[in-house]
């Protein structure tokens, strides 16, 4: 049914429109006032000038009267259309995330200002006055979080109350929505791809940068080193097949068979030159 | 006076060249079902009418005189 032919952010489709609503017929009231107002002036005066008997009819008088009123009406009647197109073109919607608010001004001026309904923080309904508690039309202010948040005024529309609910029902709507998607997501039970949870070294030794490559490489040196060596059992386990296990480790280098007792006696000392060059000991 | 209708010429000139602007621009954004239509007949309608009859009372009058009253 609707059919929107001027460009308004997010490009809303027919479906998400809920409320559709322009200004109050009463807020016009004013502007139609003045505007025949406008009209009736010239009218009046010339009546009360005949009334007067003044000569205005007559000579060069009535040529500027005749050009100026001419002029005076194209104005007024541009003035009149454009009040109405601000008036008839205020439009408030309200969709399944937004609250958009259009505000044209003449032929060519036009403000769209829209806030999202997740960012509504609190919306209040006013009727104040004779004339709007009568026809039964008010303003709605809705104030939105956020850093840059506004308040969003929408003024004169019929039933403010009635918007102002369908306004926080639709917030809720969504909270309770991104509620739900919050606990689906985070809850047990979610499934996730293999490839996603078990990683490929393969594949991450390939993705690897030359960097990465050079710094994992030193880390695996740095580990061999400082990597101490497991200790060994001192009660085997006599459960287990004997020859299966791996032969004893030779930290310490087979002696000879044979040492002289030369070398025997010499056993324990350590040299002079030994202790200036610092470092390693060897023991003789 | 004729300097004073050459001025009315121009600002008419003026005048209708913007409203067609106007009016298209208007036309664009209206939206199906609504009373867009209607007021802009209305409207080109009254304009038609204002400037029919200044031209009426301006075909009446004497452009070449010069007396004041």
């Amino acid at each position: 049914m609707v059919n929107y032919h001027f460009p308004i952010p997010g490009s809303i489709e027919e479906d998400k429109i809920i409320l559709f609503t322009r200004k109050h017929w009463f807020s016009f009231i004013g502007q139609a006032f003045l505007s025949v107002i406008l009209v009736l002036i010239p009218i009046i005066l010339m009546v009360l000038a005949l009334h007067f008997k003044h000569h205005f009819t007559r000579g060069l008088i009535a040529y500027f009267l005749v050009l100026g009123l001419s002029i005076y009406y194209l104005i007024i009647i541009t003035y009149i259309f454009t009040a109405w197109l601000t008036f008839y073109y205020d439009i408030y919607l309200v969709t399944k995330d937004a609250v958009i608010d259009v505000t044209q001004q003449g032929f060519f001026g036009r403000r769209i200002s829209q806030v999202s309904l997740l960012r509504v923080q609190d919306v209040t309904s006013t009727v104040q006055g004779f004339f709007p508690t009568l026809f039964g039309y008010g303003n709605v202010l809705v104030e939105s979080a956020g850093e840059q948040s506004q308040n969003f005024l929408i003024q004169s529309v019929p039933k403010p109350q009635e918007m102002c609910a369908k306004i926080m029902e639709l917030h809720d709507k969504i909270i309770e929505d991104q509620g739900r998607q919050g606990q689906i997501t985070s809850g047990e039970g979610t499934l996730v791809s293999s490839s996603s949870r078990i990683p490929n070294p393969a594949a991450s030794k390939d993705s690897e940068t030359p960097y990465q490559q050079m710094l994992r490489g030193q880390m695996t040196s740095y580990d061999s080193r400082f990597q101490e060596p497991e200790p060994t059992k001192d009660i085997p386990d006599e459960s287990k097949d004997q020859n299966s296990l791996p032969p004893p480790i030779q930290s310490v280098p087979a002696e000879p068979s044979n040492p002289s007792p030369s070398q025997n006696s010499h056993e324990g000392e350590i040299e002079k030159d030994d202790l200036d060059q610092g470092g390693s000991i060897d023991l003789k | 006076m004729y300097i004073a209708l050459i001025i009315w010429l121009i600002f008419l000139f003026a005048y209708v060249a913007f409203n067609i602007y106007g009016v298209f621009k208007v036309y664009q954004m209206h939206i199906k079902g609504d009373l867009t239509r209607v007021a802009i007949l209305i409207y080109l309608l009254i304009i038609f009418i204002i400037i029919a009859v200044s031209l009426a009372f301006i075909s009446r009058l004497n452009w070449s005189t010069t007396k004041f009253f």
